[in-house]
């Protein structure tokens, strides 16, 4: 280094570091610090004039490119005078994507094997390809550090040292993949965490200077990420790309075998909406470029370094629609920008190519879906949860000055671990054994017991009062809402907070369709009985008449019964349970009048005692599904939310149990906020519910409900039970 | 790029013309001119919105000093689009002073005839973000039907939504329809939401099942949490005219998951 100095050279520690950490051959080591010093120098001038900016950006481009050429001998995109025109090769791109910690092929809520996803089984593809093709690269699209039990183990519940490396990046170190991009998932458990686990220092707000920071375990392999930028230094928070120098296997003129060095430049993009996403973590903290401006910024700069090829590692799927520097899916304007060979691409969760597939991003112009291409481009999507193996083999020719790919016997294919008899190609046995130990750990962290019940908690007569099963989910809602009102909108704090839920399980399966946690110890799995849905957290802002007009809808629940009819009425609509919205608190009271039509059926509507009218103002703890308009309650258009929490409903009720420790029907399971206008019916008032469980609604204290039929009659291993409104 | 790239044709042309064709040649030429003129145009513009949008992130999520002062200094030359692109930033800022003097800029800008001006501004006057705090509906009802007007699909979105409720009004559900057809037609995955909900429900149009299924389903592949969750609900109970089938259930139930980490935007 002459004209540079050192410090300009080297200036982002958390990059070079990650260099010297990653680089396995030297060759790759230079090629990664050029773009890295260029990054630098690029945010260190500016302060100065766009002119001066360019100029002098321009200059030291120059003087370090080809220096640093002339310090390692083969850059400057100079093919070595070994290889003779006419040289051909393949060179197989091997793609995972949305991996999402799947390792084993194993769903931590059922504690049982799933063999239709996992890495254990991608690695025997990985394999197979390997012997199959002279020539191969191994790299992971991104959204790989989170998504499964094991990834939150890891993350949250016993965050791993800094020595450790990851469960995910272990298995990927053991099979030598040779470079990675970065997703969005990446960034959902914070900064801190994703500098730790990817090796990196990253120098952005909330991290002390990367010079006094540790460099910890994390992939042997580079990660590249062009389009986010540190806020702090206006440097890219990972090395941008990389510059990978293989020794391939080639087919010379004559026919014979010949070895060619091939220098092959990936470079990754994440989706720029991360920064609405991780909100809480990001903000202020990054930003996002565009990918085609940033494409158009750093090709031309690999190019410049001898990349023979380009990569393109785009965390993000196909939209045709006009181009944004915000858009998610920026794939297919990306693959326009001049000098792209290849594309690997993910985040959508699907399949690519396939002929058969009628997802709308895949019947683009332009998108040729049996072939694999987007403008001509080959490109591939690799699914997600390790259920396939894409894989680009790219055919090269060699003109005696540059490599170009030949897309005529260039071949694209998404490879399934699901063989064509529907069985399940065979684990790669290393896999588990390699984290065996994580993945124990997490087993035991599902099973252990997060507190106690005293009572059965069941949605077995949720329909006609009984709290038992929804109070818990209340309370929970509640309590996290008004923390957060609290503790961060001051404006709001005065607002009496609730929480509505409903009976997700209430029988439209059958008898085995009910919540039903057995008294005694609570798990982490019983938390997806007491709560079905994966939401969010979101709270509204509402007046006492749309209290009303939500208990109204939710009353649509009920048929309207006319208390003269001599025959037998049927109590429950064919409303869905999942809508039947209600209050388990004892400040709020209310009567449901199933006499009365809909929209005329709450009554008696109290506060504290008080007649609720449009004059007070409430904050509704509920989640994301009922905020944004889910079951079309009137007012809930998405504009009344005050809250959008990240956090999912369950995760908030987990923390409930474990900090309640003991749960009792006393405290959690009989507040009855609503009860049924009495009346008196000539006939029977019925509904049905799980079979021999009358002594679930007498535990309930629900004194007027009485075993009506055994078998109701509809063969889905239900009893008709009775009602009588006049109690 | 494409700057650099659009007057090569018009030269390679002229090179290859024939004297004889001199007067053919001029009007080529200065056909091929005014068409190269005008791609030069419509880039430089596209590359000042570029520049302007990339000052606009960089105030906005990075807070960066130097970039709100080259949008101001734009805005205070009178650009319009600069105008907005700082009335936006300010108004997304915590502090009073910072937020009227986003109004006063978006205002400026939206008496221009800026569309994303008063889509901002009719926002901020349904949700009570402008800087009294509160909700202006007279408001939020005047700059949304103009940005909607104008073409504007988020504006579309929250005009569908004014004729929903009512707000300040009589409830239009069909016109409702109307508007949120414009938003999800423009690819806001909300109003393909809510107007699936409207298909469901027959609420300002006939009701439609097969539709409802479509729109759900057109959110769902831009990862709109409540539309799959909507879908994993019907497979699970057979509604929508769906079959009951336990493995899309559970295929929808874990794409819900999925998406609420990643969940569609609403504009």
């Amino acid at each position: 280094m002459v004209v540079c100095s050192s410090r300009n050279c080297h200036g982002t520690d958390a990059l070079d570091s990650d260099n010297a950490l990653r680089s396995s051959t030297p060759t790759k080591n230079n090629a990664t610090r050029e773009s890295e010093t260029m990054q630098q120098r690029i945010f260190r001038l500016r302060s100065v004039t766009l002119a001066t900016l360019l100029a002098g950006a321009m200059a030291i481009m120059a003087a370090c490119g080809s220096e640093d050429s002339a310090g390692n001998g083969n850059g400057g995109g100079t093919p070595s005078a070994l290889v003779p025109a006419g040289t051909t090769a393949t060179l197989a791109l091997l793609e995972t994507t949305d991996l999402h910690t799947n390792v084993r092929s194993y769903d931590y809520f059922k504690l049982a094997e799933d063999k239709s996803l996992g890495f254990e089984r991608v690695a025997t593809l990985i394999k197979t390809a390997r012997q199959e093709f002279p020539n191969s690269l191994l790299l992971d699209n991104g959204d790989t550090i989170q998504g499964t039990a094991l990834s939150d183990y890891q993350a949250l519940v016993k965050p791993i040292a800094c020595g450790e490396t990851l469960a995910m990046y272990k298995v990927m170190n053991d099979a030598g993949y040779d470079g990675g991009g970065i997703g969005n998932h990446e960034f959902n458990y914070g900064l801190p965490y994703l500098s730790q686990v990817t090796g990196s220092r990253f120098n952005v707000d909330g991290l002390p200077d990367p010079g006094t920071q540790t460099a910890c375990a994390g992939p042997k392999f580079p990660q590249v990420l062009a389009n986010v930028y540190s806020a702090r230094t206006h440097a890219p928070l990972f090395q941008p790309y990389a510059i990978l120098t293989r020794q391939v296997t080639a087919t010379g003129p004559d026919g014979k075998a010949v070895t060619a060095p091939l220098k092959v430049g990936i470079i990754g993009f994440a989706p720029p909406a991360i920064l609405s996403w991780d909100k809480r973590w990001l903000d202020g903290k990054v930003y996002t470029e565009g990918l085609v401006e940033t494409a158009e910024k750093y090709i031309p700069e690999m190019r410049a370094k001898g990349a023979d090829l380009i990569v393109v590692i785009s965390h993000g799927g196909l939209d045709a629609s006009a181009y944004s520097p915000t858009m998610e899916n920026g794939s297919y304007h990306l693959s326009k920008v001049a000098g792209v060979d290849a594309m690997l691409i993910g985040h959508s969760h699907q399949i690519f190519p396939d002929a058969a597939s009628t997802v709308a991003q895949f019947n683009l112009p332009g998108v040729d879906k049996v072939r694999g291409t987007v403008n001509g481009v080959p490109t591939v999507m690799a699914n997600y949860w390790g259920k396939h193996l894409g894989v680009i083999n790219l055919a090269l020719a060699y003109d005696g000055t540059r490599w170009s790919v030949d897309r005529a016997n260039t071949k694209v294919q998404a490879r399934s671990i699901q063989n064509a008899d529907k069985t399940y190609v065979a684990p790669d046995a290393a896999v588990a054994a390699a984290i065996d130990a994580e993945h124990q750990a997490t087993i035991q962290y599902v099973k252990t017991p997060i507190g106690t019940t005293d009572y059965r908690m069941s949605s077995y007569f949720a329909d006609v009062g009984d709290p038992g099963a929804i109070q818990i989910v209340n309370m929970a809602q509640a309590k996290y809402v008004k923390d957060y009102i609290a503790a961060n909108l001051p404006a709001l704090a005065s607002l009496p907070v609730l929480s509505v839920s409903a009976p997700f399980k209430s029988g439209f399966g059958g008898g085995n369709d009910y919540t039903d946690v057995s008294a005694g110890n609570l798990a982490i799995n019983n938390a997806a009985d007491l709560y079905l849905y994966p939401n969010t957290v979101y709270a509204v802002k509402v007046n006492g008449d749309e209290v009303k007009a939500w208990l109204e809808t939710a009353a649509k629940r009920f048929n309207q019964i006319n208390p003269a009819l001599t025959t037998d009425q049927p109590l429950i609509s064919t409303f869905p349970g999942y809508n039947f919205d209600m209050f388990t608190s004892a400040d709020i009271a209310y009567e449901i009048d199933v006499t009365q039509p809909v929209g005329s059926r709450i009554k008696n509507l109290t506060y504290l005692g008080n007649p609720v009218t449009s004059a007070m103002t409430f904050i509704v703890a509920t989640n994301n599904y009922r905020a944004s308009g889910g079951g079309n309650f009137p007012g809930l258009d998405g504009t009344k939310t005050v809250y959008a929490s990240p956090d999912a409903n369950r995760d908030v009720l987990i923390s409930y149990i474990k900090n309640a420790a003991n749960v009792t029907r006393t405290a959690h399971g009989s507040a009855r906020s609503w009860r049924f206008t009495q009346v008196t019916t000539a006939g029977k008032v019925v509904f049905s519910s799980g079979v021999g469980m009358l002594q679930q609604a007498v535990d309930a204290g629900l004194a007027n409900i009485s075993l009506d039929k055994a078998d109701d009659g509809s063969g889905k291993n239900l009893s008709q039970y009775r009602i009588d409104l006049s109690l | 790029m494409t700057a650099a790239t659009a007057p090569y044709p018009h030269h390679a042309r002229r090179g290859r013309a024939h004297p004889l064709f001199a007067a053919a040649l001029l009007a080529v030429t200065v056909a091929a001119a005014g068409v190269a003129g005008a791609a030069a145009w419509r880039h430089h513009a596209e590359a000042r919105q570029a520049e302007l949008a990339h000052w606009q992130r960089l105030a906005s999520t990075a807070a960066d000093a130097d970039a709100l002062a080259r949008l101001a200094h734009a805005a205070a030359a009178g650009e319009t689009a600069a105008r907005a692109a700082l009335g936006e930033t300010l108004l997304g800022r915590a502090d009073g002073p910072s937020r009227a003097d986003g109004e006063r800029w978006l205002r400026l800008a939206a008496d221009n005839g800026n569309v994303r001006a008063h889509f901002v501004l009719g926002k901020a006057a349904l949700l009570g973000q402008l800087p009294t705090g509160k909700p202006d509906l007279p408001r939020a009802w005047t700059h949304l039907e103009a940005a909607a007007r104008a073409g504007d699909a988020p504006a579309a979105y929250y005009l569908g939504l004014l004729c929903r409720g009512g707000y300040g009004r009589a409830a239009d559900p069909a016109a409702a329809v109307r508007w949120l057809t414009v938003a999800a037609d423009g690819g806001v995955a909300q109003a393909m939401f809510l107007l699936a909900n409207a298909y469901r429900e027959g609420e300002g149009v006939a009701r439609d099942d097969a539709r409802a299924v479509g729109w759900y389903e057109a959110a769902a592949e831009r990862e709109h949490p409540a539309s799959i969750q909507a879908l994993a609900m019907a497979y699970r109970n057979g509604e929508l005219g769906l079959t009951r089938d336990d493995g899309e259930y559970r295929q929808h139930m874990a794409e819900a998951a999925h998406a609420l980490r990643h969940p569609a935007l609403t504009p």
